[in-house]
């Protein structure tokens, strides 16, 4: 019997414009390519503006490959809540793998946080990455994040 | 540490560099590269001290009353200075300069507050909220200002149209120390 494997794709999107965003393209792009026909596959991200679409409909519409069931989470508005949104639907389904599509540089943390969310179940998570260069701005960013990141884990550990 | 010593150094070593010039020469940076490294020595300097706070909430078995009133002093500190230091950067000379000082005042104002908070958490570990109640108030204040902090990133990202401060911190020494 195979694995039962959640791809979980991490949105990403800025305040300007309503198509999806060449980073979360290339996430798609990965997720397309690591893929399998049993996996479930997982959009998550929401809209940044009330008039916008969430990243999670733009990657679903945007979605060329085949997967045993596709799943949106709209409501993620950072990290924390990809993480959360991430580990509830893999402990519903029941899945011994995620797969964590994100890009380079956000992967550490996120695979963190998914971590410390699925803390106490034998679910693996492994990083599937793009390897697109991040803005200054998102570097500081993750320093920042990476630097609270054992209370953010706490947070998601504690939360279910 | 080593971030803050190696952002000291770049700081002293251009201020060296604008002290022992020839004559007349001015400074080849421009005030939004100025703008920039300020930004950065900011952040990182505040980073580096928040590490020791944070760090503690890896075992939370260990937290004791005094160790939670020393993190929520070296929050205070570390966040004082930051705000500070932020505040005294004022706009940079961008076309989004202004938005970018709206966007830096917003975080300042919640970082000013969320500290708040964190202290009087800890001073109520005596009472009847106790250190898991305090661990709870903290946690979910650093929370807010990690929020802040990714809103305000991306509020400066996306008001950049013009690229000119992506630009300033791509130049800057003190944003070059920050590793990907």
């Amino acid at each position: 019997m195979s694995e039962r494997r959640l791809v979980a794709v991490l949105g990403y999107s800025t305040g300007r414009g309503d198509a999806l965003h060449p980073v979360c393209a290339a996430r798609l792009a990965r997720a397309e390519n690591e893929v399998k026909l049993d996996d479930s596959v997982l959009f998550s991200g929401w809209a940044r503006r009330r008039t916008s679409r969430a990243e999670a409909d733009l990657m679903a519409q945007a979605w060329k490959a085949t997967a045993h069931r596709v799943i949106l989470d709209r409501s993620a508005r950072s990290t924390v809540g990809n993480a959360l949104g991430v580990a509830r639907a893999a402990r519903k389904l029941g899945v011994d793998e995620v797969v964590l599509v994100t890009s380079g540089w956000h992967g550490r943390r996120a695979s963190a946080l998914v971590r410390a969310a699925l803390l106490g179940s034998h679910t693996k998570v492994t990083l599937a990455t793009t390897d697109e260069r991040a803005t200054h701005a998102a570097r500081i960013r993750e320093l920042v994040c990476w630097t609270l990141l054992p209370v953010l884990a706490v947070l998601a550990a504690r939360t279910r | 540490m080593t971030r803050t010593l190696l952002a000291t150094a770049v700081a002293a070593l251009a201020l060296v560099a604008a002290g022992c010039g020839g004559g007349d020469e001015s400074s080849s940076a421009s005030p939004t590269d100025e703008w920039a490294d300020g930004f950065c020595t900011a952040i990182t300097s505040w980073t580096d001290s928040i590490q020791s706070v944070t760090e503690q909430f890896s075992d939370l078995s260990s937290l004791s009353k005094d160790g939670l009133e020393n993190a929520a002093d070296d929050a205070r500190t570390a966040t004082e200075d930051l705000v500070d230091g932020l505040r005294g950067l004022g706009a940079p000379e961008t076309e989004s300069g202004e938005a970018v000082k709206d966007s830096i005042d917003e975080l300042s104002s919640t970082l000013e507050s969320e500290v708040a908070t964190i202290e009087d958490a800890v001073q109520g570990v005596s009472g009847l909220t106790g250190i898991p109640g305090a661990i709870s108030s903290i946690t979910s204040s650093l929370t807010a200002m990690s929020a802040a902090f990714s809103a305000t990133f991306q509020a400066l990202e996306d008001a950049d149209v013009e690229g000119e401060l992506q630009t300033a911190l791509e130049d800057s020494p003190a944003c070059a120390d920050i590793s990907s």
